[in-house]
């Protein structure tokens, strides 16, 4: 189980990475992007607005990998790679209900107009369907929904298509095989062979008798149902075709993939081909503008944060002047150049790196800018904190960020506590911040999502800070979070320290004779130095009753002399642990994993320095 | 006369039925475990075998000598102008490769220009030695390997041309040549060549080439310091005499140590050599010896081969010792051997990336430089890795021409761009379908010939049908070599450019292809236990057909490459026939390829034919005595035809080739005489084996009638015409196997039709006797 929290400002009004996947509202005017930076955003796509942004729905941890619009836009629904399906309000963009069923990324999903039915597909190879009103329905105490699953895939599926009617489903996957069921009685219906690399992107006409392909095999392909075979291929593209569009008679196919172009092509005659633009990165997803007819234009995203609205309007006059005519090998001019709106995307972080102090980051994002991020946190802290460094044991800040994390959650109400607790916890190392007591002197923003989470990085639950005194958040919070957590935030008890046994002997070189093998024992936060200074006072100064204990670290003693003492050992003797030589700045925990490596105790050899 | 009733067991099992593979398979194991207690047996167990031609028509089992039949008498037409290599004791394993290295296109002529370069480097060095006083040089190890290669090959050419001129001098015995030397100098390059144990064929190849590919290293080495020194001296302008010898202190330090390490090393090696050559010569006539004391009875004869062995021990002692008296400067030539055996040796041992690919199919791996960078060679190895890699495109159209041209860096490259190809381990992101690239060279494919159980069943099925039906097997083979693997589910891979967890997929590809592409096939399964080498390994067979042409077309990363053709011709197959994975024996099939060249070849040794012919007799004389089994025991058999009739026809029988689950870094060991263990071929045997050899000649004959197609019988006939051949008319025989299989039973050479050598290969006729290493070479569409 992990904790994790997100830092970032508390609206986030551009799409920060890819957008996987695009739905038009066209009652309302409005596009939804699915983002990689696991946002929904809403836009207004009515071209005066000066910012079409409009909202947020925030709640996946991961890539958002598909969305579909149902009940005529009232109701979203997303699949993510943080494994979830999850069921919005798309008017209102809150999220109603989660869908745990999958056990990998959630890839792709599929949607039936005329019975409300939605399906869902992902890496773990499964297929569930999902009765849309079934869910809408659904409350955090009414929150059981029955699924039939469509299993058989033999690989990670990436597509899925179900036409409108709900007769037909089919799936794409690494398998290269189409694979099709009828989900009203979850039967296998065939199995359609040809593409020979994944299967991208997935369409079926109204009926269900008719679907179209494309594959990473650079290849679209168009399948008749009926007679269970390919009836044509089209090779429009250099590289994977991962995006399809196509008009509602089924005559037209609008394609983009891993070569950034977005043709046209006609499914009659594919040497009709019109090259439409040509995007800035690999096309990952695009939305056709069906408000008028024909299509005045289409939605297009990429790899990259920005989202473009490209104008069709021109193609017929394309079609009509007869340019297409040229033959395949010549390179077509686009249609476009120019985009017809934009909405504009955000950098997004692209390499981070934990300072020592262990509360800054340094990042790095796609415009090659780099920040510091806990900038404006520090400012927030307490002034009056001590020396951050790590030689003061006393301050565990990952336990100390737990606290604010949590601070408006109930239950750690209960039992306020005003002790200063010793603590040292390790966690992960991007969590860590301080503060001196449980709140109260330094607060996370409220915005701020936590993030519960198993160890292998499924969530379980995220919230906003602000959000745990809500009555479902702290509800769940209760069967959420786990005891580790509960002990320091709700009973403030520390963990204790993590004691790391381990053997002290001189170094062969220094021709002293081996002790008796005494097993010490000290927190594994312990630094090298603390080491040191033990050496240097019970072993070499003393000479004589050595085994005390590595305690001395936890032995209040007069700061100054201690320093002194630190200086004085570290000048006269190094330690040494498979015959390297120990940094006294390193903890034994990092000695043990980074150096000693093998099982068994810890040995660490000490020597004096030669002058 | 337990001699002569083994012979006419021999032929009985010629002229008779054969039996099933099953029964051949006991045989065999009978053969191994009694062979240490009663050798008079041993021509029983050529029972074992079955006669291509016959298999058809009998399927009894003769297990027990019948007199020998009327049949025998011919003799010399049975012969074929192709010359065997006798077993030395054990060694058809290295038999089995020297065929194939001999007639793989392009290789004996590297060697012999090679040999000259070397010689030619040892004069200059000589000369340098002369004046700069630096000392005795030396050749090291791998070129004494280059050179026992070189003198093998003059032998057998000689050999071959003295029988072409001269059929009827071999009228009754047998055409083929012992290995000594080389066998001696490998022994010396890797002592697990020590003693007479079986070993495995290709680990022996990857041995003998890594060290052939060492000399070559050498002597780019010395070339390039010499051109360093000549560079030097120019400089100097007019620096004298001594100043030459100087010179070298003018290299930077590390450079100068080097060479006087080098030197040193090289002094010692020059006396070991010369020892080595009395020794030789002890052996001989020890052997002489011990032939004669066999002629008279059996069992003086196993004293013979028991003193003779000792006398080799002593040898073999006197050597060590003296190694041991040069160890410092020894020493350091071991460490770089040993370093540069690592390079070519079957990877098991050593990380690589295709590490994981190993259950699949197994990579030899040989990665430049990586043993011991000390040495200065290595990093030679290195460099010149890298520039071969550049190089190597460009080279490939050159090579061909340059090799007659003698041209020096090609030539000393010429094995790489024989043998050496490079894979590709590509690993693609499945989201944003980048990938990523790493190299290797390899020098041979291993892969398996069993469908592992995790592997889907229709895998094959998205393969195109192929014209020939039996493509298809290797070809599954190979795609499991070149397997995809996906990385998925909870171990997924970081993407660079997605910059998140991907799914991705890992495939390895073929990015050069050698000119000659060896492929290994893993004729083992394991059975569960681990804890004996062997024991938890068994030899399998299942049926993997062996295509004459192959092409690798769909593994490569340029597929479409108008400089790189990668459609193969299968050229050589060696085969092991054995039940366990721990002895056996290897035969080798070989297409005649290119025999024009020899031709041309033997018209330019028209000179030398008298003094060739002398020598031709002198290893002639050897062969007879040349047991060696370290169990000191010794079976008797004839040489003649009838052997490696029975032999053969238990090859072509009995092949089926093997399944396999892989197992890694084994090999199949195999080192058996052919089928009885002692050969004598002389025209001085006394009359139990002049007997014998009518005996197999009967079965040669018969044989010869029941399979010879009448090209062979019009080669044979004219070889037959005596003394007076002329070259065009031997050669025009010559030419007449052009195109044609033989197979290569140590000393026993036969001809093998296409369609039999197929038979002999394919799963359907079953037996132990599968192949092993398959050798396709590089056509051009």
């Amino acid at each position: 189980m992990q904790v994790s929290y997100v830092i970032r400002d508390e609206v986030e009004k551009y799409n920060r990475n890819g957008v996987n996947a695009l739905q038009l509202d066209p009652a309302l005017n409005r596009l939804f992007t699915a983002g990689r930076d696991s946002i929904i955003r809403i836009w207004s796509v009515n071209q005066h607005k000066q910012d079409p942004y409009i909202a947020s729905m925030e709640h996946h941890t991961d890539w958002v990998n598909d969305i579909v619009l149902c009940c005529n836009g009232k109701t979203l629904i997303s699949a993510s790679s943080d494994t979830t399906v999850k069921v919005w309000n798309a008017h209102k963009g809150f999220c109603m209900s989660t869908l745990r069923t999958h056990k990998d990324y959630v890839k792709a999903l599929a949607y039936a107009k005329d019975k409300e039915l939605v399906a869902s597909a992902g890496l773990d190879r499964q297929i569930f369907l999902w009765d849309v009103n079934t869910l809408t329905a659904l409350t955090a105490s009414n929150n059981t929904v029955t699924t039939s699953s469509l299993s058989g895939n033999k690989d990670s599926i990436y597509s899925l298509a179900m036409n409108q009617m709900g007769t037909v489903i089919v799936s794409g996957s690494t398998e290269k095989v189409l694979r099709v069921w009828d989900p009203r009685t979850c039967a296998k219906l065939m199995k359609l062979k040809g593409h020979t690399d994944n299967v991208k992107s997935l369409l079926l006409n109204r009926d269900g008798t008719q679907c179209l392909s494309g594959s990473s095999d650079g290849t679209i392909r168009l399948w008749s149902l009926g007679q269970q075979r390919c009836i044509a291929t089209y090779r429009v593209h250099d590289e994977g075709v991962w995006a399809l569009q196509v008009n509602e008679a089924f005559t037209h196919v609008y394609s983009g993939g891993r070569d950034r172009k977005i043709y046209c092509t006609d499914l009659r005659s594919p040497d009709i081909r019109v090259l439409i633009c040509e995007e800035k990165a690999p096309v990952l997803k695009m939305e056709l503008d069906r408000s008028a007819d024909p299509h005045s234009a289409i939605w297009v995203s990429t790899t990259k944060s920005t989202v473009n609205k490209w104008s069709l309007k021109g193609i017929l006059n394309f079609r009509a002047s007869g340019d297409y005519d040229n033959d395949c090998s010549a390179p077509l001019t686009p249609l476009c150049t120019q985009t017809e709106q934009v909405i504009k995307g955000g950098a997004s972080i692209i390499q981070c790196h934990i300072l020592n102090d262990k509360r800054h980051i340094l990042t790095k994002d796609t415009n090659n800018n780099v920040a510091d991020c806990f900038a404006a946190w520090v400012s927030a802290k307490d002034a009056g904190f001590t020396s951050p460094d790590g030689s003061d044991p006393k301050l565990n800040l990952g336990g100390l960020l737990l606290q604010a994390l949590l601070e408006y959650w109930p239950r750690t109400h209960i039992n306020p506590s005003d002790d200063e607790t010793e603590l040292n916890h390790g966690m992960n190392g991007e969590h860590e911040s301080r503060i001196q007591k449980g709140n109260g002197y330094f607060q996370v923003p409220p915005h701020t999502p936590v993030i519960f989470g198993e160890a292998g990085g499924r969530t379980l639950f995220r919230l906003l800070c602000r959000d745990s005194g809500g009555e479902t958040e702290s509800m769940l919070l209760n069967e959420t979070v786990p005891q580790w957590v509960i002990d320091i935030t709700v009973d403030k008890n520390m963990p204790k320290f993590n004691k790391i046994p381990f053997y002290l002997q001189p170094h062969s070189s220094s021709g002293a004779k081996t002790l008796k093998k005494d097993r010490l024992s000290a927190s594994d936060m312990l630094q090298v130095r603390k080491v040191m200074e033990h050496v240097y006072e019970k072993i070499i100064n003393l000479d004589s009753e050595s085994q005390t204990g590595a305690a001395s670290a936890e032995k209040p003693s007069e700061q100054k002399e201690e320093e002194d003492m630190a200086v004085l050992a570290e000048e006269k003797i190094e330690l040494l642990c498979q015959d390297q030589v120990l940094d006294p700045n390193m903890d034994l925990r990092t000695v043990k994993h980074f150096i000693w490596k093998s099982g068994g105790d810890l040995t660490l050899h000490y020597r004096q320095k030669s002058t | 006369m337990p001699v002569l009733h083994s012979e006419v067991g021999v032929v009985a099992a010629v002229g008779s039925p054969v039996k099933k593979s099953k029964l051949s398979l006991k045989f065999f194991q009978k053969k191994d475990t009694k062979r240490a207690l009663d050798f008079s047996e041993a021509p029983a167990e050529d029972n074992s075998t079955a006669e291509p031609e016959d298999t058809t028509n009998h399927d009894q089992v003769v297990p027990v000598p019948c007199p020998s039949s009327p049949l025998t008498c011919e003799k010399c037409e049975s012969l074929v102008p192709f010359v065997g290599l006798n077993n030395l004791g054990n060694t058809c394993y290295l038999n089995s490769i020297l065929q194939v290295l001999y007639y793989c296109p392009g290789f004996k002529e590297a060697i012999k220009s090679l040999c000259q370069l070397a010689k030619l480097k040892d004069k200059q060095q000589e000369d340098a030695k002369n004046e700069g006083d630096t000392g005795e040089i030396t050749l090291p190890v791998p070129m004494e390997l280059l050179g026992s290669f070189h003198s093998l090959i003059s032998s057998v050419e000689q050999l071959q041309s003295s029988f072409l001129l001269n059929p009827e001098k071999y009228s009754d015995g047998e055409l083929a040549t012992p290995p000594r030397k080389l066998l001696n100098t490998l022994r010396q390059l890797n002592p697990m060549y020590e003693g007479y144990l079986q070993h495995d064929a290709q680990e022996v190849l990857q041995c003998i080439l890594a060290n052939i590919q060492e000399a070559c290293d050498n002597i780019k080495k010395e070339q390039t310091d010499n051109q360093k020194d000549n560079t030097i001296s120019n400089g100097m302008g007019d620096s004298t005499h001594e100043e030459d010898g100087s010179s070298d202190g003018q290299l930077s330090g590390k450079r100068k140590s080097d060479t006087e390490a080098g030197n040193a090393k090289k002094k010692p090696k020059s006396q070991s050599k010369s020892k080595k050559n009395e020794e030789n010569v002890h052996m001989t006539r020890s052997k002489r010896k011990s032939s004669s004391d066999i002629t008279t009875e059996s069992s003086d004869q196993r004293n013979g081969t028991e003193e003779q062995e000792k006398e080799q021990e002593k040898d073999r002692g006197s050597t060590t010792e003296e190694e041991k008296n040069d160890s410092p400067p020894k020493e350091v030539g071991k460490r770089t051997r040993r370093g540069k055996l690592g390079w070519l040796k079957p990877s098991g041992k050593q990380p690589s990336i295709f590490s994981k690919f190993r259950s699949m199919g197994r990579i030899t791996s040989h990665v430049g430089g990586k043993g011991e960078t000390k040495e200065k060679s290595d990093c030679s190895v290195q460099e010149k890795q890298e520039k071969d890699t550049s190089e190597n495109e460009s080279r490939t159209q050159e090579v061909k021409q340059s090799l007659e041209k003698n041209k020096e860096q090609s030539v000393l490259d010429v094995l790489k761009w024989m043998f050496q190809g490079q894979l590709v381990l590509r690993t693609r992101c499945l989201e944003c379908e980048c990938f990523t690239e790493r190299r290797e060279d390899f020098q041979d494919i291993s892969v398996p010939v069993q469908e592992d159980e995790n592997s889907s069943s229709d895998s094959s099925s998205e393969i195109s049908p192929d014209p020939k039906p039996e493509l298809k097997t290797l070809k599954w083979a190979i795609s499991q070599f070149a397997s995809v693997e996906r990385i998925v589910g909870q171990d997924k891979y970081f993407c660079e450019t997605c910059h998140h967890y991907t799914e991705a997929e890992r495939s390895l590809l073929f990015d050069k292809t050698p000119e000659v592409i060896t492929i290994h096939l893993k004729c083992f399964a394991a059975n569960g236990s681990e804890m004996d080498p062997y024991a938890g390994l068994s030899k399998v067979n299942t049926p993997l057909q062996t295509p004459l042409k192959l092409s690798l077309h769909e593994w490569c990363t340029q597929p479409d490459s108008p400089d790189q053709s990668h459609h193969y011709e299968l050229f050589a197959v060696v085969m092991h026939s054995g039940v366990t994975i721990s002895s056996g024996h290897y035969t080798t099939y070989i297409r005649m390829m290119d025999l024009h060249r020899t031709t041309l070849r033997l018209q330019s040794q028209d000179e030398e034919q008298a003094r060739d012919q002398e020598e031709d007799m002198k290893p002639k004389k050897e062969e007879g005595p040349q047991t060696e089994y370290d169990d000191g025991e010794v079976s008797f058999s004839l040489s003649g035809r009838g052997r490696t009739v029975a032999r053969a026809s238990a090859t072509s029988m009995s092949s089926k080739s093997g399944s396999k689950r892989c197992s890694e870094g084994v090999g199949l060991l195999g080192g058996q005489r052919s089928v009885t263990s002692y050969e004598l071929s002389n025209s001085t045997q006394s009359n139990p084996e002049k007997a014998s050899s009518l005996a197999s000649r009967a079965a040669g004959s018969l044989l010869q009638n029941a399979v010879k197609k009448e090209t062979e019988e019009e080669g044979v006939d004219s070889m037959g015409d005596g003394t007076q051949v002329n070259f065009d008319l031997a050669l025009r025989n010559l030419l007449d196997f052009e195109g044609k299989w033989m197979l290569f039973d140590d000393s026993e050479v036969r001809l093998f039709e296409e369609e039999d050598f197929l038979r002999a290969c394919s799963p359907e006729t079953c037996s132990t006797s599968t192949p092993y290493l398959l050798f396709y070479k590089r056509v051009s569409q």
